[in-house]
């Protein structure tokens, strides 16, 4: 049985993993719905691929629909995960679901490296025991089962928001780095110097994620709204999730101008994050030579840069960001799980850290 | 070792040529011992007879040997590079989780 080595990234919002065996990052939206057996029968009969639009998965005979696939059948499905992560079935199916894409193979043994954030570092231990096991499940497909067997042989266990720096080329790997990640839930910041983590009061730092945006682009747009004939009461997390991602909200086939909603929710979470760092961190950031972000909001061009200028006007440190700052946790973890189990496989990839760009030199790659 | 080519000698019995070839090489050397004895002959041979082409192909194979070899090193050092990096990297993650 082959060895892969992986790193899996299972947030709130994205469940992201990457492996030596995998020719891409695997990244499925977070929605997991149990499901009948019947249910699954009929909706199996519409899955030709296994692929992150068409999971659909069969474990400890109950049946369970992921990502996309759930959002296309129950399309108000609500995320569903807390912070009680061990011995959560719906966290389980989410590790499971980007695990079994990981490899072509039916069974195979997994040395891998999950993230937490920094609130549940307490939970490190009884994650790492929970999911050092075998598990059993199957894909189900119009063919029948695809049947997974993954023996997961080692997990390690590292802050999420420490991951990125090991996607940084190696000569910058053991600077002085601030790390921001802003995720969907959580937005974490963390000073790491030399790979030492800062333990000073206030250099690490837990904050609100998008959540903090959506729910006040839900508010303005409960307001905007609510004297006409679309008015709301709520708007669903993947509504607001989808506007905010397409920056567009249709209503039928009519496009609404929501252009200075956007740009406020936008303004509000920027200020909200740049503070946070520089009220809680701000005197040691300037002994930083990096600051590091990653998420998912960051591929939104205006926030990116306008936080960048922010840091870069107060600090004069380069700010840089992954190509795909969605991806950079889970291209962290699967870094540092080749470094920790290099040893587990014969030929390791060795992913090129080439994608990581500086904010100075965006324009010029734009122009 | 894994060799990297074969090649198979056939002596026929009806074949005067085969037949002296075959009870001169059993004669100067044992049965086991064979191939080495018939590499040799034909390293004297090729190094007298094809100079040029002998030394241009022995420095070839010599140079990719020592490339090889420095490929070989320079894994080993990125491996080694490696462990040193992920000791430290733990140690510190230790630290951090056992505040």
């Amino acid at each position: 049985m082959e060895n892969i080595i992986a790193g899996i990234d299972s947030g709130y919002g994205f469940a992201i993993g990457e492996s030596n065996k995998s020719n891409k990052t695997i990244l499925m939206r977070n929605y997991v719905r149990r499901i009948s057996k019947k249910e699954s029968v009929d909706i199996s009969q519409n899955i030709k691929e296994i692929n992150e639009n068409n999971i659909l998965i069969k474990y400890d005979d109950k049946y369970y629909i992921c990502g996309e696939l759930c959002l296309t059948y129950y399309p108000t499905e609500q995320m569903k995960l807390d912070d009680n992560r061990v011995n959560n079935i719906y966290h389980l199916i989410e590790i499971l679901m980007v695990a079994g894409q990981l490899s072509k193979d039916n069974e195979f043994n997994l040395f891998l490296t999950v993230g937490l954030p920094n609130r549940l570092k307490e939970e490190r231990q009884n994650l790492i025991n929970w999911l050092q096991n075998k598990f059993e499940f199957s894909f189900l497909t119009i063919n029948g089962e695809i049947k997974k067997s993954v023996n997961i042989v080692e997990v390690s266990c590292i802050p999420q928001v420490y991951a990125p720096i090991f996607t940084l080329p190696e000569d910058k790997r053991n600077k002085y780095i601030c790390s921001i990640d802003l995720g969907h839930k959580t937005a974490d910041i963390m000073l790491i110097n030399n790979f030492n983590i800062v333990k000073q009061p206030g250099a690490s730092i837990s904050a609100e994620g998008c959540i903090h945006l959506y729910k006040l682009l839900e508010t303005q747009l409960v307001n905007k709204f609510s004297q006409t004939n679309y008015k709301k009461k709520d708007y669903s997390q993947i509504l607001l999730q989808k506007i905010f991602e397409k920056e567009e909200y249709k209503i039928g086939d009519t496009t609404q101008d929501i252009s200075d909603i956007l740009d406020f929710v936008i303004n509000d979470y920027l200020d909200y994050v740049y503070y946070k760092v520089e009220n809680s961190a701000g005197e040691y950031l300037v002994d930083a030579d990096i600051f590091i972000a990653s998420g998912g909001i960051l591929k939104n061009n205006t926030f990116r840069k306008t936080l960048a200028d922010k840091f870069k006007a107060e600090h004069g440190k380069p700010f840089m960001t992954a190509k795909d700052p969605q991806l950079a946790i889970a291209n962290g973890l699967f870094q540092y799980a080749l470094l920790q189990y290099q040893d587990k496989i014969i030929d390791t990839k060795e992913k090129d850290t080439d994608d990581i760009e500086e904010m100075d030199e965006i324009n010029e790659i734009q122009g | 070792m894994k060799y990297k080519d074969r090649i198979v000698l056939s002596f026929y019995p009806d074949d005067n040529t085969d037949m002296i070839l075959l009870e001169l090489i059993n004669n100067t050397t044992s049965k086991r011992y064979r191939s080495s004895k018939i590499k040799d002959i034909l390293y004297n041979y090729f190094k007298e007879n094809y100079k040029k082409d002998f030394e241009i192909i022995k420095k070839n194979i010599e140079n990719s040997t020592e490339t090889e070899e420095n490929s070989i090193n320079i894994i080993k050092n990125i491996k080694k590079s490696n462990k040193d990096t992920i000791n430290v990297v733990n140690k510190a993650l230790n630290d951090w989780n056992e505040e």
